[in-house]
């Protein structure tokens, strides 16, 4: 009986040791985390100090420009709107272009995974068509729509259909048989194992396809704009370069970094909301 | 209610053909437990994979019913040993994807996917999602689903395989009780020889591929059966020497003997 009492007395001091440990773990790597952080805003606090300071003197500012001289840029177009309207043009050709493009690559994926006829007989089109640089459309597009927004738009579009569309097809042809076996032995109609097999499933692959044609979407409006246009972030960055603006130039970048970076961080998130059921068991 | 008629599966793989199961005549009654027990690899889920309609038998035939078995046999609940759930679906709703589809209201699923969640243990997982169980758990989660929707005849492809000992004994009185409560037929794959003899009414033992059925034995242990003493008893000893006899050779490969 002794025996037994000094031994949970035992397991049980044992046992806080381990907890204490957890904590310390835990903690660290925020820890680590802020360190990290704080040394990325060092180094590029270093990085925009040397810049302005070889900038001019050892180097000519007509190649580099200067942070301040950005800053300033920028500043003089937020003051003034161009800023905010820029970048409104391009969000607009962008998600218009995006949604166009999704729920157009995402019905025809969808509807040619499920009639192999038409698959087989449409898949030479689509594939020479695929490997068509998108860029070379362009010029077609201008002659078509003109050099508003449309043109953007349909540029846009095209790149995400493409995108969407695989990943649609690939999402339907790829439906575990053994899903669909199963929720046919439970007596499910085709209509219940579409929508509660083949659509879910596929649905996972139209994600990805979607979060991956964001930033095309992206990339599609800037090089429409950059084409021939007279509004938009990819303008700004043609026009200020045509100016020999360098400051500008750098600045419409920037922006345009900005945008990207925003964008990828939102997908993240939506992902982290949508997808939780793919992460594994990490607790 | 089950009938098989010189049953044979051939398949073919790399251009060869070979038999997987051959002239398998079995006859299960409407109520009856039977378990299969042969070597890996024999066509044991062969024959259950024809009879829930998944493949066509080669030569022979297969009656449900009095009626030949040609297309999904939807009579019929098949639990795999892949475990089948819908990794977008939380625990609760694979549990309740059957009843869905039977068309039951939200009150009804939610009471009988809760008793089945409890059965199988996992009560406070219902809102996980299968790529956060392990293993055993999803097994589980399997078997809740396929009870939940309460199919008339079972067919179940080693289900207790990947659980540990002392869980695979209490869900085996678990299936017992809801066995002898809902009247159902079970064939029941397994190949462990205390759990074929502790469940079932008759044991069917495969031979070594191509696969056969080599005997049938009766078990007459009186039930109910305690799931943790009956293999105790010298009845079960008895019965376990007679079927071990000949389960072995099968199981003896060829470059074994002399």
């Amino acid at each position: 009986m002794n025996v037994g009492v000094a031994n949970t007395k035992e397991s049980s001091k044992v046992s806080n040791k381990p907890i204490a440990l957890d904590d310390e773990v835990k903690i660290s790597p925020i820890k680590e985390k802020m360190k990290l952080n704080g040394m990325r805003l060092a180094l590029l606090v270093v990085i925009l100090v040397v810049w302005e300071l070889i900038s001019g003197n050892l180097v000519d500012k007509f190649w580099i420009s200067k942070p301040s001289d950005i800053f300033h840029a920028l500043y003089t177009w937020f003051i003034s709107g161009e800023l905010l309207f820029h970048i409104g043009i391009t969000a607009q050709e962008m998600f218009i272009g995006f949604f166009i493009g999704a729920i157009g690559g995402a019905l025809l994926g969808f509807l040619l995974g499920r009639w192999d006829f038409a698959a087989k007989l449409l898949d030479p089109f689509i594939m020479a068509l695929y490997s068509l640089p998108k860029v070379a459309l362009a010029p077609l597009f201008i002659l078509w729509f003109g050099i508003g927004i449309e043109m953007k738009i349909v540029f846009a579009a095209v790149i995400v259909f493409y995108l969407v569309f695989f990943n649609t097809y690939a999402g339907v042809k790829n439906v575990d048989q053994d899903l669909l076996d199963n929720i046919r032995l439970m007596g499910a109609s085709e209509r219940q194992i579409l929508l509660k097999v083949t659509i879910p499933s596929a649905l996972n692959w139209v994600f990805v396809g979607l979060k991956m044609s964001v930033p095309y979407a992206l990339i599609g409006a800037v090089v429409g704009e950059i084409t021939a246009s007279n509004r938009g972030v990819g303008f700004l960055i043609s026009y200020s370069a045509g100016q020999f603006d360098t400051a500008g130039t750098f600045a419409a970048i920037l922006i345009l970094m900005v945008m990207a970076v925003l964008l990828n961080f939102v997908l993240g998130l939506l992902e982290k909301h949508f997808l939780r059921w793919k992460q594994t068991n990490s607790n | 209610m089950i009938q098989f008629t010189n049953v044979s599966k051939r398949f073919s793989r790399d251009g060869q053909s070979f038999l997987a199961a051959q002239n398998i005549n079995l006859d299960i009654k409407q109520g009856e437990f039977i378990t299969v027990i042969g070597p890996s690899g024999c066509g044991k889920s062969t024959v259950l994979n024809m009879c829930a309609g998944l493949m066509k038998p080669n030569g022979g035939e297969i009656y449900y019913r009095g009626k030949q078995v040609e297309k999904i046999n939807t009579q019929v609940g098949y639990m795999t040993q892949k475990d089948n759930l819908l990794p977008w679906r939380t625990v609760k709703a694979n549990i309740e994807i059957g009843l869905e589809i039977q068309g039951k209201g939200a009150k009804e699923r939610e009471r009988e996917s809760s008793k089945f969640i409890e059965m199988v243990g996992l009560k406070g997982f219902e809102k996980h999602y299968p790529q956060e169980l392990s293993g055993g758990m999803r097994k589980r989660v399997s078997l809740a689903k396929i009870l939940a929707y309460n199919p008339e005849t079972l067919l179940m492809d080693e289900p207790f395989g990947a659980l540990d000992a002392q869980l695979r004994l209490i869900l085996q009185d678990k299936l017992l009780e809801i066995w002898k409560n809902t009247k159902k037929t079970i064939i029941f794959v397994t190949h462990d020889l205390e759990e074929a003899i502790t469940l079932g009414d008759r044991v069917a033992v495969f031979s070594k591929r191509p696969g056969t059925i080599k005997a049938i034995y009766d078990v007459d242990l009186p039930r109910p059966r305690d799931t943790f003493n009956v293999r105790y008893t010298d009845e079960f000893k008895t019965i376990q020497t007679r079927l071990w006899d000949a389960l072995k050779e099968e199981f003896i490969e060829e470059g074994n003997v002399g």
